[in-house]
């Protein structure tokens, strides 16, 4: 009897999770349909009688989407190596010393997170305007690195307080200085918080789009997610290449999670995650 | 001996580590956001900047766009932060149940956050679209075509629930944000409490 509710207790639980995920991925299932609809079939039912992958290809061979995506990725590397030199080193100081400003340092890192980034974009604005920067590169990984920075300071900090301090010791003892048991010791020992804040940091700057919409102009800088936006305002919507282009703009960030998961939520988790 | 250094040596030794996000954050975070500050006490006149006080802020509390936009801003946050706190703490409880394949489940459910939400909000706009968006396709689907409706071309919204609200022609204004979105508020917890009582004992 017990053992008999168990097990509807379990089918239900199923059942439930299949319903709410079924209802959270409609959406892009839907997005996904659209883009290998051919034309002629298009809004005659969601799931098309017959499958075309003209639209994604098509897409391939646009240069004013695929700029953009080149773009992106430099941003978005770009933006994640630096993001992980600053913050690793940042995080390291903070969790192995004790100085005065780390709690003023803290209460800085959670400030910046708080604010709303377009209250910066102002002043930026001037700032790049000067320094030439506008419309390139640099510019989006400057401002991108700020919105990446806090949250992956925080995640590695969680994961360097995880590893013993012996095993620093014992480096330490063999006559290593501080800088060289971090890059000996502790950060082969933590690759795996490593790689999961690289990740988020290269998340954060692939789907930002208020940034690259303000400080880019051209082909040459724009980033993926304002280049597909203006799709819409500067040529003839066709539906179906928009949704292909939609889906190829998250693509590699399904492609990075599918192969990175494990790694990336159990960091994710150490670092509680925000956003 | 390398392991015993002056003390005032050993005081600044996280200074190489964190001092350049230190001074990185200060100088792209904090400080511009005294620079917006400041910007809105001074006016520039023929290249001489003057204190003007609080003229900017009476000015921008007196535009009608302010007030509507804030309003708009509590009211997608309000409810966003309550889909989040109910769907995902639904998920949670179901993700924790020690079910089998626990990262596959826990992948799919996750996918939809990787997704660009400038990538997303094209996809929404096709969805609202008047003539072929699906959301009317579904409502005549199922005999309700007398509720589709231009979903993004009503005056001053954006957000679906608003359009909604001015369906129904209940105005929404700053001070009776509270009295509408209570009852609204209420049924979302009620159906959580439905939910959870049901699926999740």
């Amino acid at each position: 009897m017990a053992g008999r509710r168990k097990k509807r207790r379990e089918i239900l639980t199923y059942i439930a999770l299949s319903i709410g995920i079924v209802i959270v991925l409609a959406p892009v299932f839907y997005m996904v349909m659209v883009a290998l609809t051919p034309h002629d079939l298009l809004f005659d039912r969601i799931i098309p009688e017959r499958v075309t992958f003209k639209n994604l290809l098509e897409v391939f061979s646009n240069d004013n989407i695929m700029l953009p995506y080149r773009n992106s990725f430099i941003i978005s590397s770009l933006t994640a190596l630096i993001t992980l030199f600053l913050a690793s080193l940042a995080a390291y100081g903070l969790s192995r010393f004790k100085f005065k400003m780390s709690g003023m340092f803290i209460v800085m890192i959670l400030f910046t997170q708080i604010i709303p980034m377009e209250i910066l974009v102002l002043s930026y604005f001037p700032f790049l305007k000067t320094a030439g920067l506008m419309d390139t590169w640099v510019a989006l990984v400057l401002v991108d690195t700020t919105l990446t920075l806090p949250f992956c300071i925080l995640i590695l900090k969680t994961i360097f307080d995880g590893i013993p301090k012996e095993i620093e010791d014992a480096a330490k003892v063999d006559g290593c200085s501080s800088f060289k048991t971090f890059t000996r010791v502790t950060l082969p020992l933590s690759w795996g918080g490593m790689l999961a804040a690289g990740i988020f940091a290269f998340l954060m700057a692939w789907q930002e789009f208020v940034y690259g919409l303000t400080f880019t102009a051209s082909l040459e800088a724009r980033p993926i997610t304002v280049a597909l936006n203006l799709l819409i305002g500067h040529y003839v919507v066709s539906w179906e290449e928009l949704m292909a282009t939609s889906f190829l703009t998250a693509l590699p960030l399904l492609v990075v999670f599918a192969i990175f998961q494990g790694v990336f939520v159990r960091g994710m988790i150490a670092g509680g995650v925000k956003g | 001996m390398a392991l015993i250094k002056s003390k005032t040596l050993r005081k600044a030794e996280w200074m190489p580590f964190t001092l350049p996000a230190m001074l990185f954050l200060f100088a792209a975070g904090v400080l511009p956001l005294f620079v917006s500050l400041k910007m809105g006490f001074f006016e520039e006149m023929r290249g001489v900047e003057s204190f003007v006080g609080l003229k900017h802020y009476a000015w921008a509390l007196n535009q009608k766009p302010f007030w509507s936009a804030t309003s708009h801003s509590f009211f997608f946050s309000g409810f966003t932060v309550l889909g989040h706190l109910v769907i995902g703490m639904g998920f949670a409880l179901l993700l924790n149940r020690g079910i089998k394949a626990l990262s596959f489940w826990r992948g799919v459910q996750f996918a939809p956050w990787l997704f660009p939400p400038a990538a997303v909000s094209v996809l929404w706009i096709l969805i609202y679209q008047d003539q072929y968006g699906l959301l009317n396709e579904v409502l005549r689907g199922v005999g309700l075509a007398s509720w589709t409706t231009n979903w993004l071309g009503m005056p001053g919204t954006a957000l679906v629930a608003v359009t909604i609200m001015h369906k129904h022609k209940i105005p929404i204004s700053f001070a009776g944000f509270v009295k509408i979105a209570l009852p609204y508020a209420l049924i979302q917890i009620g159906l959580a409490t439905v939910y959870v009582v049901i699926f999740l004992r």
